[in-house]
């Protein structure tokens, strides 16, 4: 059996740990970069997900008279409004005032009533 | 001058050349991966920006739809017309001769232009878009359809005014 030749003073290659340490550092970088480009991917994926689509809304406007009159923007709701009720058909009324409210100043009236079909 | 010895380390040209090769194809592999990624960075930043310019328009016919009595098209299908409530009119100084001229929106050359027609002022509120529809369905919706971007950049929304 012979014995392992050893290498010759100035023969010239690469040892097995020199070529373990760069296959090492070539893992590492691959790694990195395959981890990057995963997390980039999905962040992509992410976004078109919550741009994507084509919706349609209903423009509903508050019910606050006060507050239109003073700008308040329309919202915007995904289901269709309820139907409006019809307006009432024409006929007398009992009215019931049951609230009264007066200001001077600034001058301001308001009152509660229900009305009542006859 | 002395010739170098037998014996000197280094690498030789041809070493040199395959490291260089490898270290290209491995560059150029990187490359090839970064390219998709660029590819969709870019196509999302276009679609922030188109969804900037939609939102910008939404919002701006928003604050009018919430005081508007009527929204109908004009005869120009590419034309809003919106008409205040008489007290929102009257609080702008709109109302005048017992009626509001009231607001148009129209498109010209992907700009949304809001014009004033009772105060006489006009406005751009978006840019960039590429349609503009209004259409009135069965009598008691006006349908807005506002588009931007194009292909797989397109972003399209509809406002229904049910009224």
């Amino acid at each position: 059996m012979s014995s392992p030749r050893r290498p010759e003073t100035g023969e010239s290659g690469f040892t097995l740990l020199e070529c373990l340490v760069a296959v090492l550092v070539l893992s590492l970088l691959a790694t990195g970069l395959a981890k990057l480009t995963v997390h980039h991917d999905r962040i992509v994926a992410d976004l078109e997900s919550w741009t994507d689509g084509d919706p349609t809304w209903y423009v509903t406007q508050v019910d606050d008279d006060l507050a239109r009159l003073v700008g308040a923007p329309a919202t915007l709701t995904a289901d269709p409004p309820p139907p409006l009720s019809p307006p009432p058909a024409p006929g007398a009324f009992a009215v019931t005032v049951s609230e009264v409210e007066l200001q001077l100043d600034p001058p301001a009236a308001s009152a509660r009533a229900h009305l009542q079909e006859l | 001058m002395s010739a170098p010895r037998r014996t000197a380390c280094g690498f030789t040209l041809l070493e040199l050349l395959i490291g260089v090769t490898v270290s290209s194809i491995i560059i150029t592999l990187a490359m090839l991966a970064w390219k998709p990624m660029s590819r969709s960075t870019l196509l999302l930043r276009d679609r922030a920006r188109d969804t900037t310019e939609l939102r910008l328009a939404v919002e701006t016919m928003l604050q009018d739809l919430g005081g508007a009595d009527t929204a109908l098209p004009t005869s120009d299908p590419e034309e809003l017309h919106i008409v205040r409530e008489q007290a929102v009119a009257e609080l702008a100084g709109a109302w005048s001769g017992g009626a509001d001229e009231g607001i148009l929106y129209a498109l010209s050359d992907g700009r949304l232009e809001r014009r004033d027609v009772a105060l006489g002022t006009s406005l751009i509120v978006a840019s960039g878009l590429e349609t503009f529809e209004v259409e009135r369905v069965a009598g008691t919706e006006t349908h807005v359809t506002l588009s931007v971007g194009e292909g797989l950049g397109e972003r399209q929304v509809e406002l229904v005014w049910p009224r």
